[in-house]
């Protein structure tokens, strides 16, 4: 090839060689021309995670349900981010890193079920440690976090997560992994490409949300010199079809995706900057081709993680750390459509302030029964899994009269 | 990393140890042999369970068409002097640079527009074509013909790990190293007119 295209006399040959390459390169070109649809809008009438706001209106149970739970409590001396799927045959799975310390060489992606009809977790095991990923992608891995799982509509169960194998977490780059068989085992690992700048800076904490198309669009962020959300559009075989940029800046991180239907949905940002410590939100209702620039909603936001869920109509629910400056309370809020005005309703945690409490990472699921479960990072110890009904919601709906 | 990765990383290996050689010996089986070490070396070393290959796919997973073709004539040229003319990398080395001054800060966040998001969409290999074709069809630019041509081939079947037209093209590695020759270009010109 050299001597080809270095000879100088062999233009026509040249132009032939070339000729030949664009004919291979045609037919997957026009492959993906056919199967791409730039907004093929949010499916929100799924058995995962995020399903229709109407689908699970609410529950039929009558009595206020509450129950708290532990996960793993005395397993590992460090835990933290868990997130949080439904099962394709019931009951729930939560996944979250755990180890010595956070980035210790020893830091695992641990699962765990509740299942239907039961009152425990099962014990926690390791679908994912430094070593495996190491091998699979046969490159160094310095260290795992972030785990973000998905149920999407073919009963598939999605793991993604970030791996750093140079410098801090502003290093990550994103995997994915694949279960056929709701959540036991896993497939191979896929790193998704993200960023030119050696695939660095893009990370996960939100769950995707299923297409009408089939694609799925996960929420990621970049912290390396800006701090700027992104949605990543995938097919259901985990290749990239795109991505697009939802702010700008050093502000905003761990963006929260919740469709309203075919065509709005609403982003929530957890803020990072220094000025307006409010979680921020951005919305489009063309079904994502273009969203509109980020506003302070009326909750505080300590530069903390956040999670929403819909509700019935067009009702939303919040968890987030009620703060500016700690995450020493937990809170529940709930909004009636509009995503910058809340009602806080119920503090899940509310220590004492300055003692050192941290309850953080909070991932909220509404499951098919019309429950609702969040699971957060309790001072770094355990992971604690709350749940409950629309019964009880009404309930502290109809006793909080505190605006934030 | 896949297939590509490995022979990529090997095909620039190769070279590198082929003109680190060049240095030294004139003759090609010692040039070679010493090439082969390297890529041998590079393979079969491990730390931590990991080969050194692996450490290098750590940084930067796989090799760009650009780098390949550039180290890839660079060793080949190495190797055998008298058979082989050197390519003029000029062309090549300033489409990287451009692209990369363009690219790399609006994909790390300088600014609302991401080049490198344009990459994923298949219309943007679909420009490419004609403009490889219009490339080819003038004299001198072959070269990037060929670049564009198989960075959008690779691509199209997806035989690396990134679904972007734009990994292919270019990485950061080579953009440094393009800005490197640009610039030391550049000197000798503003040092030849002093």
């Amino acid at each position: 090839m050299v001597r080809l295209i270095g000879a100088r006399n062999c233009r026509t040959r040249g132009v032939v060689a070339v000729a030949a390459l664009l004919i291979l390169a045609t037919p997957p070109l026009i492959a993906s021309v056919h199967s791409y649809d730039a907004a093929p809008g949010y499916q929100v009438k799924h058995a995962g995670a995020a399903a229709d706001p109407g689908e699970v209106a609410g529950s039929r149970e009558a009595a206020p349900l509450w129950e708290e739970h532990a996960i793993d409590p005395r397993g590992r001396a460090m835990v933290h981010s868990a997130t949080l799927t439904e099962l394709p045959k019931g009951g729930v799975q939560a996944f979250w890193y755990g180890g010595s310390r956070e980035g210790a060489r020893d830091v695992g992606i641990y699962a765990a079920r509740l299942l239907p009809d039961e009152r425990s977790w099962t014990l926690p095991r390791e679908v994912m440690t430094r070593a495996r990923l190491s091998e699979e992608l046969g490159r160094y891995i310095k260290k795992l976090g972030n785990p973000v799982a998905f149920l999407d509509v073919s009963g598939q169960v999605w793991l993604f997560f970030v791996s750093v194998s140079v410098g801090g977490w502003s290093g990550s780059s994103i995997n994915a992994m694949v279960s056929q068989d709701g959540g036991e085992t896993f497939g191979p690992v896929k790193r998704l490409v993200t960023s030119p700048a050696f695939n660095v800076s893009t990370l996960v904490r939100g769950r995707p949300v299923q297409m009408r198309d089939g694609s799925i669009t996960l929420p990621v962020y970049h912290e390396f010199l800006g701090k700027f959300a992104e949605l990543l559009r995938l097919d259901p075989e985990g290749v990239v079809l795109g991505k697009k940029r939802l702010t700008l800046g050093r502000s905003h991180v761990q963006p929260v995706l919740v469709p309203e239907d075919a065509e709005t949905a609403h982003v929530f940002l957890r803020y990072a900057g220094d000025a307006d410590k409010k979680i921020h939100y951005v919305s489009t209702d063309d079904g994502g081709l273009e969203f509109a620039s980020p506003r302070g909603s009326n909750l505080p936001n300590p530069d903390s993680a956040i999670d929403a869920a819909p509700l019935a109509g067009r009702e939303l629910l919040m968890v987030y750390n009620h703060s500016e400056v700690a995450r020493d309370i937990l809170a529940l809020a709930v909004s009636d459509g509009d995503p910058g005005r809340w009602t806080r309703i119920h503090d899940l945690e509310h220590a004492e302030a300055g003692k050192g409490q941290l309850f953080s990472y909070p991932s909220i699921l509404r499951d098919r029964a019309g429950r609702t479960h969040v699971v957060y990072t309790h001072n770094r110890t355990y992971i604690k899994h709350v749940m409950f009904n629309d019964v009880w919601l009404s309930d502290v709906r109809r006793s909080a009269t505190s605006p934030p | 990393m896949n297939a590509f990765g490995y022979v990529g990383w090997a095909l620039v290996l190769a070279s590198l140890g082929a003109c680190c050689s060049a240095r030294y010996t004139d003759d090609w089986r010692i040039k070679l042999g010493i090439a082969t070490a390297v890529v041998v070396a590079a393979f079969a070393i491990q730390l931590d369970r990991v080969p050194l290959i692996g450490f290098v796919a750590s940084v930067q997973s796989e090799p760009s068409m650009a780098m390949i073709l550039i180290l890839g004539s660079h060793g080949a040229s190495s190797l055998w002097p008298q058979r082989l003319t050197r390519l003029d990398m000029g062309p090549l080395h300033l489409c990287i640079v451009l692209l990369g001054l363009v690219m790399y800060p609006s994909a790390l966040g300088i600014g609302y527009i991401d080049l490198y998001a344009a990459g994923y969409h298949p219309y943007t290999a679909i420009g490419m074509l004609p403009l490889a074709f219009v490339l080819a069809w003038f004299a001198g630019t072959r070269l990037l013909a060929f670049w564009v041509v198989l960075a959008v081939l690779m691509q199209g079947y997806s035989v690396g790990e990134s679904d972007n037209a734009f990994d292919y093209l270019i990485d950061p590695i080579i953009f440094m190293y393009a800005c490197w020759r640009a610039a030391a270009y550049a000197w000798r010109r503003y040092d030849g007119a002093r």
